[in-house]
């Protein structure tokens, strides 16, 4: 008799496959929504440091392919062993004018710098602000060719730019 | 014997299972949500390995590192086109201190600014690097073979070229240095030898 009433049941939810057929459909759309339409929603609040890294890009071009730069045309990293030398001791002694001068400076927004340069073994020079903890920090190393301007001798530096 | 089997299951406890159903599904489905937001929210900027700042990074590390072999001071050989004379044909790995031929492990690489560079810049940061030398042989073919090589680079690598000019009087012995480097005199009849294209390989690790 159990058995009966059973199979009877069973036989009745043979329709079952519509209502699975409506779930995942509904499903799938959400998904698909999910993807679309979320994906997009946290990015701005995530922190990250593109701007910076772009700035500290365009910084880099800037000083070493033209302020701190011999003008060799084939080689554009070749720079000045005294524009360096001036140049980090005005960054140290004249901050905010170098910074001026670099247009890193906004209306409501300044952007800091810290330049360093390293030979193999250590850290050779270095200027600028000291980076803060907990912020973004946009970083750019540039391979420079540091030439001597009397014995014309070069050695080969690491130049980091540092932009917060 | 219909009606009383529909009742037998009104009357029935599984109401309690539909319950547990659903609480188990609505855990899934937030669990789902939590997952895509999660995994759709990594984007080409997103930091890793694969982003776009990392590969313009090694890009100008690398551009710079050959502009400043490249470089010749009052006419000289640049140190770019000293290890292309140098060469002697054989492939060299980097072994965790020091760069050593493929085929022989005792010997080490002497006398190279491309390695003493890669030395100075990618090892300590890391970066993985192959240089290979490029040049188009008598049959018009493209052949390179390698300098220094560390294995495949990853789908996120770099290449970064430049082309080294020899003249006959810079290799010395033609036939010396083709029978060991492969690469031949292009034009017989004048002082021009090849042009060498020196591709460094860069890449995350």
């Amino acid at each position: 008799m159990h058995y009966y009433i059973y199979t009877e049941i069973m036989d009745e939810k043979g329709q079952i496959t519509i209502d699975y057929l409506i779930s995942i459909t509904i499903f799938l759309f959400a998904v698909i929504f999910v993807f679309n339409y979320t994906s997009g929603i946290f990015t701005p609040f995530q922190s990250n440091s593109d701007e910076v890294t772009l700035i500290a890009d365009r910084v880099s071009t800037t000083l070493v392919e033209k302020r701190l730069s011999v003008g060799d045309e084939g080689t554009p990293n070749l720079i000045d062993e005294s524009e360096v030398d001036s140049f980090f001791t005005e960054l140290n002694g004249n901050y905010d004018t170098v910074i001026d001068s670099l247009g890193m400076n906004g209306s409501y927004l300044r952007y800091d710098l810290n330049v360093t340069l390293e030979n193999s073994t250590a850290l050779t020079d270095s200027a600028g602000k000291i980076i803060p903890v907990g912020v973004n920090v946009g970083q750019t190393k540039r391979i420079v060719l540091l030439r001597d301007n009397i014995s014309g001798n070069t050695e080969t530096l690491t130049m980091s730019f540092r932009v917060w | 014997m219909n009606e009383k089997s529909l009742s037998d299951i009104k009357a029935s406890s599984s109401a309690q299972i539909h319950t547990l159903e659903a609480v188990i599904t609505s855990m899934i489905m937030v669990g789902i949500i939590i997952f895509t937001v999660q995994a759709t929210s990594l984007t080409p900027l997103t930091s890793s390995t694969a982003n776009a700042h990392i590969e313009a990074q090694l890009q100008t590390m690398g551009q710079d590192m050959l502009s400043a072999l490249a470089y010749s001071s009052y006419g000289q050989d640049s140190k770019l086109k000293e290890d292309v004379q140098n060469w002697n044909g054989k492939e060299y790995v980097w072994n965790g201190s020091a760069y050593q031929m493929f085929a022989s492990e005792s010997t080490a690489l002497q006398n190279s600014s491309l390695a003493d560079t890669l030395l100075m810049v990618a090892v300590p940061r890391g970066i993985a690097h192959n240089v290979h030398f490029a040049w188009i042989d008598d049959d018009g073919i493209l052949r390179d073979r390698r300098y220094i090589y560390n294995g495949e680079p990853s789908d996120n690598a770099v290449i970064i070229s430049k082309k080294v000019l020899l003249s006959d009087n810079d290799v010395g012995n033609l036939s010396t240095f083709y029978a060991s480097t492969r690469i031949p005199d292009a034009d017989i009849s004048t002082d021009f030898y090849n042009i060498v294209d020196v591709r460094m390989t860069l890449w995350r690790m």
